[in-house]
């Protein structure tokens, strides 16, 4: 994939083809392994892989105050909120839909920008988006743990953004419990 | 002509097809909902993004799922809440058009409780499927 990328480069972005430049196959291969020597993978790729895979904070308000103190706490964090909707929205007819488990999305696009500029791949992931969930008796945030996907992406550069991201989460989360 | 090719064995199934982004996007919700899935939302993500260089504003992720098995797992492992429904990313690369799905090995060892395998295995049979049927047309 590296290889590839870099012998014939990525329409669309400033990735220019290494061959049309003149690189002969021994000096791409040369820098394959200089760019896979970025990795640390067994290190980091074990340290990601006990994290958990999602965060989750037990909230102390209703499941109505949870849901707007959550959105609070998004504008709060200078994201924009996206959209609001059932968690089971499109699954369902309206009527059948979900009223205890509701799905915020939020973004901040600087964020986005920069994130997808670092690699594509991780719009899989975005825009942000945290959960209020009623189970049983309590009311619960969810998030993925960005830190847990990072590893999926073999992208080193991402590993600080996911990082951020998941501190980010947890703040949000922390600010609309208190 | 709609070549592709695909990254098996990974953490993510990346897919390249020639089509453009339009008619792949038609081509991967209807392989989706063959597939016995509902499209549950597409969502943009691609707003300000040619402003970061990348020159394409064709950005989406799709959102898809089965009613009965979403409700099924949520009841029982609410834990899941947040994977929610499966999604799957495709945006163009100049002309071409890439897919993006997490492998769903990934959900097998981040919630490893033995009834949600069933679900797990299924999901990777099917997006395989719907993977290769992108593949196939030409």
């Amino acid at each position: 994939m590296i290889k590839h990328t870099l012998q014939t480069g990525r329409q669309g972005t400033p990735m220019i083809s290494f061959s049309k430049k003149g690189l002969k196959d021994k000096q791409i291969n040369d820098i394959v392994a200089y760019v896979r020597s970025f990795e640390k993978v067994k290190k980091d790729k074990v340290v990601a892989k006990n994290e958990p895979a999602l965060i989750k904070v037990k909230s102390s308000y209703s499941f109505k105050e949870s849901v707007a103190n959550l959105k609070k706490a998004v504008k709060g964090a200078n994201f924009r909120i996206v959209r609001t909707q059932a968690f089971d929205s499109g699954l369902k007819s309206k009527a059948k839909e979900s009223k205890d488990k509701v799905i915020v999305y939020f973004c901040n696009f600087k964020m986005l920008n920069d994130a997808l500029a670092v690699d594509p791949r991780v719009g899989l992931f975005l825009p942000c988006r945290v959960t209020v969930a009623k189970i049983g008796k309590d009311v619960y945030f969810y998030a993925i743990n960005p830190v847990r996907l990072s590893r999926l992406f073999n992208n080193s550069e991402l590993d600080t953004a996911c990082a951020n991201i998941k501190k980010l989460y947890v703040e949000i989360m922390e600010e609309a419990n208190l | 002509m709609f070549v592709s090719t695909m990254v098996y064995a990974q953490d993510l199934y990346m897919v390249r097809v020639k089509q453009a982004f339009p008619e792949a996007m038609t081509e991967l919700q209807n392989a989706i909902l063959d597939h016995g899935y509902k499209v549950t939302r597409v969502q943009r993500v691609d707003i300000g993004l040619t402003k970061a260089r990348y020159k394409t504003d064709k950005y989406r992720v799709v959102f898809f799922g089965k009613e009965k098995e979403v409700d099924a797992i949520v009841k029982k492992h609410p834990d899941l809440i947040p994977y929610l429904p499966i999604k799957a990313a495709i945006f163009a690369e100049g002309k071409q058009t890439l897919i993006v799905i997490m492998n769903p090995d990934e959900y097998g060892r981040m919630y490893p409780a033995k009834d949600l395998q069933v679900y797990f295995k299924r999901w990777k049979v099917d997006i395989e499927s719907i993977l290769a049927k992108l593949r196939a047309i030409n």
